[in-house]
């Protein structure tokens, strides 16, 4: 087997994970995040692999490949979700995602454009070394300064006798593009059945995104950004829609999602449990189904944190036994944090809890600003220099992000708003806000920041592109009224315009 | 007669035609006789499975058009775009198509192979050009019929879809010249090993070139560099910084460098226990190609720097 293999054969057992949920959710989302899922399951099965130094080798990768296949494929059977996919309906996605997963990964083989920095090659190394040595305290130390999920994915490469994953990067690329694009047309859906405009946004969106420099470099550069920004947009988009429409599914795929997030970086855990406390405050479900939902991710990342604790005993770079210990008890608060909706005063809690969150980072900013005012100040300014000039290679993106969040202040609120209106300067807030624990942030376009700033673009995006449905739609609809009412003739009614 | 629609027609047809779609591409792009048998049938299973599902996929959309009328244009297309792949294959010089007519070089079965390839591929081609055709007609169509009702929404959507447009303009037009001459512009590799990456990666070149050759010798070896055993080799960490190149460096105050003259008393490099989690190698390549490589080994809190010529391989190899 080749990676062409392997990779395809990950998207294949995301694919059979995603035709689980045929019947709730577009099967567009689940064939374009279907690398997303199974990369997650395959984290998983690696990280079960090292850590009870099983052989890492090509059987055991063809074994993944195989069982993920066959146990996926009993239960869709079990389901009759194959029946839902038939000729005459809704084959084509499928079909579709399938020939363009193919056709990135021959692309990727026939053009290897992968560019590299010490940061990769770390992350290649590290991976190669894991999958000889398994899981022991000094990979670990490393892995928890670093994540886990890219230097997996890249220890597959010893099993599979190459030297390293260049067609990891381009799939990756290719599922943000397609998967923000999908949550964007989904966000738009709700407000209205017109699927062309939806469609159109949604394209112009994904090409905003995809002409910027720095998403093309970054669909070839080995390194975990572009892994989390594709994680982050279907963890938070999921989670949006999830919540908007009430339903469990997209809430399910979201956490998915969440965990792959969350093994992908050392921070990326206490982004995902900002955003989750922001979930939860929505108040939506009640936390029975909350808490079947969340468990299977606090028990993940949890065992993973625990694991990481007990190998790297005195601690590493990043986590220590007492941030492990504090990680684990904020995810503890967060479970508990799902009864809270159950009381008056509770409810109350969570209504103000989108404040709490952005105002108590933005004080801890403020005291952060007080304390070390000269590498504070340089940190933001070099994180505004990169996002606004040459140095950060963005282009003219953030210019249109600016301008369309000022146009997005008067529109109409969004349900569950909070998750993108809270969750987005939050993550801005914390980004900054790590500057405080290392040297301050610098102008070039290697900085952490400004990478991190690559996890949060899609998310923005797909907000202000869903942010002005509701108004457009709303005025079409008036405007279809006024002409219903001075108009004798018979014509077609909003619903009919707006199917 | 089997009719059109049945189910054994499409599944017999979707299955010949991925077998001889998946074989024309694994021939025709993927270097079918350049790779190993298991590489081979690996390539042949991924894509014929992948264009015996497109062709189901197809075939189920042709009897939900006209079928008999569907094919009759199915059978016109291919055989005119196959003759003209072939005919355009002849103009700039393909070596497949080339060597697939009368007259050319391969072997009486690879011949019969790319013949066989040829005409699925051509086939194939066509019908995909056929059914965007299609495709275009229908959205044509559907857009006529919706023009008004878009027209509204587009005039309500437009600072948004402006703004948009500015932004894929100016990052397309102003921005991407610029970016070309940035160091960090992709460029394509000849092979995907990575010592090709870490050669043409403009971080790690010429300054620091981690891992060469050991890790290939010794899988497992983990790399750290040093800020010290840095600057012995005549690499100037600060520098290296501005240009990010050193963020991997460790600092610690317990390494200690030691003078060539002193590698006598290092284990033979074969000797080496890996996998231990003390045991580190860095390669750093200091200036040009041109100057002499040194390997920097740490074993527990001590480094060496070893001569490239002494490492199993090299000229002086023990």
């Amino acid at each position: 087997m080749s990676q062409i293999g392997l990779l395809f054969g990950i998207y294949i057992v995301g694919l059979l994970f995603g035709m689980l949920f045929v019947q709730r959710i577009a099967a567009a989302y689940l064939v374009s995040a279907a690398f997303l899922f199974g990369a997650v399951f395959f984290t998983l099965y690696s990280l079960l692999l090292l850590a009870f130094r099983l052989p890492y080798t090509m059987t055991a990768l063809i074994l993944f490949v195989a069982a993920g296949i066959l146990i996926l494929g009993l239960l869709n059977l079990i389901r009759g979700t194959f029946r839902e996919i038939t000729m005459e309906n809704n084959i084509y996605p499928w079909l579709l995602g399938l020939a363009a997963c193919v056709a990135v990964l021959i692309f990727a083989r026939n053009n290897n454009l992968s560019i590299a920095t010490s940061d990769s090659f770390a992350y290649i190394l590290n991976g190669r070394t894991l999958a000889i040595n398994g899981l022991n305290p000094q990979s670990a130390g490393w892995l928890s300064s670093f994540g886990v999920m890219l230097p997996v994915l890249q220890a597959s490469s010893i099993a599979l006798d190459e030297s390293y994953l260049y067609a990891l990067s381009p799939l990756l690329g290719i599922t943000l593009l397609a998967t923000s694009g999908v949550l964007i047309y989904q966000g738009a859906q709700q407000y209205t059945a017109q699927r062309y405009l939806a469609r159109l946004i949604a394209v112009v969106s994904v090409l905003v995104l995809g002409s910027s420099n720095f998403v093309i470099f970054h669909t070839f550069y080995v390194h975990t950004n572009i892994l989390e920004a594709a994680f982050l947009v279907n963890a938070v988009g999921g989670a949006w829609l999830g919540l908007a429409q009430k339903k469990r599914s997209w809430l399910a795929l979201s956490l998915v999602a969440w965990m792959g997030f969350s093994l992908g970086r050392p921070e990326a855990p206490l982004v995902a449990l900002l955003f989750l406390m922001l979930m939860i405050s929505c108040n939506v479900f009640p936390w029975r189904i909350f808490l079947a939902l969340f468990l299977p991710y606090l028990i993940v990342v949890s065992l993973w944190l625990v694991l990481l604790g007990y190998l790297i005993g005195s601690g590493s770079t990043f986590l220590t036994p007492m941030r492990i210990a504090l990680f684990l008890l904020a995810y503890l608060g967060a479970a508990v944090m799902v009864l809270l909706g159950e009381v008056r005063w509770g409810q109350r809690l969570l209504s103000w809890y989108p404040w709490l969150l952005v105002g108590g980072l933005a004080f801890s900013l403020v005291l952060m600003f007080v304390t070390r005012p000269a590498h504070m100040l340089e940190s933001s300014v070099s994180l505004l220099t990169n996002l606004f000039t040459l140095s950060g290679r963005w282009g003219a993106i953030w210019y249109g992000i600016a301008i369309l969040s000022l146009l997005a202040l008067r529109q109409r609120k969004l349900p569950n708003e909070r998750i993108f209106a809270a969750g987005i300067p939050a993550f801005i807030l914390l980004v900054l806000g790590l500057s405080y624990l290392r040297i301050p942030y610098h102008a070039n376009w290697w900085d952490s920041a400004n990478r991190m700033m690559l996890h949060v673009l899609p998310v923005w995006l797909v907000y202000l592109a869903v942010k002005f449905y509701p108004r457009w739609v709303e005025r079409v609809q008036a405007a279809i009224r006024r002409v219903d009412r001075f108009n004798s003739k018979a014509g077609p009614g909003p619903d009919q315009v707006l199917d | 007669m089997l009719k059109f629609n049945s189910r054994l027609w499409r599944v017999a047809g979707s299955l010949l035609l991925g077998v001889s779609w998946g074989l024309a591409f694994v021939a025709r792009f993927m270097g079918f006789y350049d790779v190993s048998r298991l590489q081979k049938l690996e390539m042949f299973v991924v894509w014929g499975v992948l264009f015996g599902l497109l062709w189901y996929g197809l075939f189920g959309w042709v009897y939900q058009q006209r079928a008999a009328y569907a094919v009759r244009g199915l059978l016109l297309v291919a055989g005119c775009s196959g003759l003209a792949l072939v005919w355009a294959g002849y103009l700039l010089n393909d070596p497949f198509v080339l060597e697939s007519l009368p007259g050319g070089s391969p072997s009486a079965a690879s011949s019969i192979l790319r013949g066989l390839g040829m005409l699925a591929y051509s086939i194939s081609l066509s019908s995909v050009v056929w059914l965007l055709l299609g495709s275009l007609r229908l959205g044509y169509r559907t857009l006529q019929a919706t023009q008004l009702r878009l027209g509204e929404l587009m005039r309500l959507a437009f600072p948004y879809l402006a703004i948009c447009t500015a932004v894929i303009l100016i990052n397309l037009v102003l921005y991407r010249p610029a970016e070309q001459r940035d160091n960090y512009q992709l460029r394509r590799l000849a092979n995907n090993t990575l010592e090709e990456l870490i050669r043409r990666s403009p971080d790690t070149t010429p300054q620091l070139r981690v891992y060469l050759a050991y890790e290939e010798l010794y899988p497992g070896a983990t790399l750290v560099a040093s800020q010290e055993g840095m600057a012995a080799a005549g690499l100037d960490p600060a520098e290296l910084a501005t240009k990010g190149s050193a963020r991997e460096v460790v600092l610690s105050a317990e390494q200690f460098v030691f003078p060539a003259s002193d590698l006598a008393n290092l284990p033979a490099s074969r000797e080496i226990q890996l996998g231990e989690h003390d045991q580190r190698f860095i390669f750093i390549q200091p200036g040009e190609p041109s100057v002499d490589q040194v390997f920097l080994i740490q074993i527990g809190q001590r480094f060496y720097f070893v001569p490239r010529a002494d490492l199993p391989g090299g000229e002086n190899a023990p």
